[in-house]
């Protein structure tokens, strides 16, 4: 079959989470995925690329356990949101509007039952760690959406997940400060070790987070193309200018070019 | 918001309170030029000096009735706000409850009071029957609002909830019922404007004299008696009571929501 991965998937790392063949379609009969096969390695940062309505966001949906696909079989799903399971980051924040920064990060340890005073310490540390702390009695509507995006991150990050499902978390940002959250992102992952699919119709921030890029195809999205970024695990501005990052760039263009190829623009 | 424009808006505020006061003494001294040069007898129409004179002579009349329909308002909108909000609760958990019972909240709602209200004086007497007037047109408003704010979570939110595995009634009481709110309170703040003229209206139908009497029973006796100073003191009593609640319930449900704004800007 022709969506089949063009390299090997990464033999060295176990899979933490593995797509065989897995189909989404929906009851009014769009055909979200067809025969993805993916597999997220242990400890990768994996960006998945492509065009607007190819079914990413379905894809990790399906990871999440929030859809269940309609053919084939995923395995690690049972990665639930507990302690060491997964997080989730929406490409808009999705904070509870009426509760201050640090309720908003207690949400999930709060739901899973922890007491406040037994997580005010993890909260602060997460509130330090994405570059907030002193903002724990703001209400979201006090904060800057680049503001607001670090909260959605500190609470995905505060079950301390084996792995981070984000959505197009930067794609609503502007460039600078969609460029501050790409390097903290990438501290971040170093800092917690925890694994990463990202997900973005962004060629470049693909490339700069990324440790592999997917490609998907337009709808019916599968994979249609794996490219490997070896590039240096420390990442900086930079880096932009590289000609290594730019090849790469380049590649994952025209993969994305192919992908688009026959589909209306 | 700029300095001007603080300053702006807090001179449109005096300018709403100096207003009105100015068209309010405009009239009053109109009307208490006009019945005094041309010797309009009370009868006829009071001058505003009259209607004061009238209210605190007949106070020892009007303030119990006053305290009669206040207290059945109070009980008939407090029941009203309590049970909508109960009401949209139920169902809003079940479709088959939301099917079996709302077309009978709609049959409550578009049958006037003044036709129903006849009715419940023949089986509840004329007490009950101004408690559930009032409860009858307070109820809707906080049901109709209790259900629409109830479904109007941010579903981004509602998915969040679903990944940490939250239980139904986590969802409710942190997901749910606090993105109601800002509608509950709407709600409540429509409800309590009704629920005076709810009562009003009772009396009128239910008509009952004595000492157990509320202050519109004393509006169609002072009417029936041409006593028409006591019938604008009354009017007047009214009118103040209207929006003492008015003012209560739109502090009280300001004061709830502020915390819930809108995210974004």
């Amino acid at each position: 079959m022709t969506g089949a991965p063009a390299r090997p998937l990464s033999a060295t790392a176990p899979a933490l989470v593995s797509l065989a063949g897995v189909g989404k379609a929906f009851d009014n009969g769009v055909v979200a995925l067809q025969g993805v096969d993916l597999a997220v390695a242990e400890g990768e940062f994996l960006a998945l690329l492509g065009p607007s309505g190819c079914g990413k966001t379905t894809v990790l949906r399906l990871i999440a356990g929030l859809d269940e696909p309609s053919a084939g079989a995923i395995a690690g799903q049972a990665l639930a949101a507990r302690e060491g399971g997964l997080g989730y980051v929406f490409q808009d924040a999705t904070l509870l509007p009426w509760a201050n920064v640090a309720d908003n990060v207690f949400l999930p340890l709060r739901l899973a039952g922890v007491a406040r005073r037994d997580a005010d310490e993890r909260i602060a540390a997460m509130l330090r760690l994405v570059g907030i702390d002193g903002f724990a009695g703001a209400l979201p509507h006090q904060l800057s959406g680049g503001m607001r995006m670090r909260v959605a991150i500190a609470r995905a990050l505060v079950t301390r997940p084996r792995l981070l499902l984000m959505d197009e978390p930067f794609a609503a940002l502007d460039e600078i400060t969609r460029f501050r959250l790409n390097d903290d992102l990438l501290r971040l992952k170093h800092e917690t070790g925890c694994t990463v699919v990202f997900v973005t119709h962004s060629v470049y921030e693909a490339v700069y987070l990324s440790t592999r890029v997917a490609v998907m195809s337009a709808r019916p999205g599968r994979i249609l193309r794996e490219i490997a970024v070896d590039l240096p695990a420390r990442r900086d501005d930079a880096l932009r200018r590289d000609p290594a990052y730019l090849a790469l760039c380049a590649e994952a263009s025209a993969a994305l070019h192919a992908a688009l190829a026959g589909s209306p623009a | 918001m700029s300095r001007a424009a603080r300053a702006g808006s807090a001179g449109a505020r005096f300018a709403g309170w100096l207003l009105p006061g100015a068209v309010l003494a405009a009239t009053l001294a109109a009307w208490e030029a006009f019945v005094a040069l041309s010797g309009t007898p009370a009868y006829v129409l009071p001058a505003p000096s009259r209607v004061l004179r009238t209210l605190a002579a007949d106070w020892p009349v009007l303030a119990p009735a006053l305290g009669v329909t206040l207290r059945l308002t109070l009980a008939g909108f407090a029941s009203a706000a309590a049970g909508g909000v109960l009401m949209g609760v139920a169902l809003t958990r079940s479709r088959w409850a939301e099917l079996a019972f709302s077309p009978y909240a709609v049959i409550l709602q578009v049958t006037p009071l003044v036709a129903i209200a006849p009715i419940l004086v023949i089986y509840a007497g004329v007490t009950a029957t101004v408690y559930l007037s009032v409860f009858l047109v307070a109820f809707f408003p906080v049901l109709a609002a209790t259900m629409a704010g109830l479904r109007a979570a941010d579903p981004a939110l509602s998915d969040l909830f679903r990944l940490y595995r939250a239980t139904p009634a986590q969802r409710l009481f942190q997901l749910e019922l606090p993105s109601a709110a800002p509608f509950i309170a709407a709600g409540v703040r429509t409800a309590g404007g009704l629920s005076l003229i709810g009562a009003v209206v009772a009396e009128f139908v239910a008509g009952a004299g004595g000492a157990g009497s509320g202050l519109a029973y004393r509006i169609v006796e002072a009417s029936y008696r041409l006593n028409v100073p006591r019938l604008f003191a009354s009017v007047l009593l009214i009118c103040v009571a209207g929006l003492l609640i008015y003012a209560i319930v739109s502090v009280a449900c300001a004061a709830l929501v502020r915390r819930w704004r809108p995210q974004g800007g």
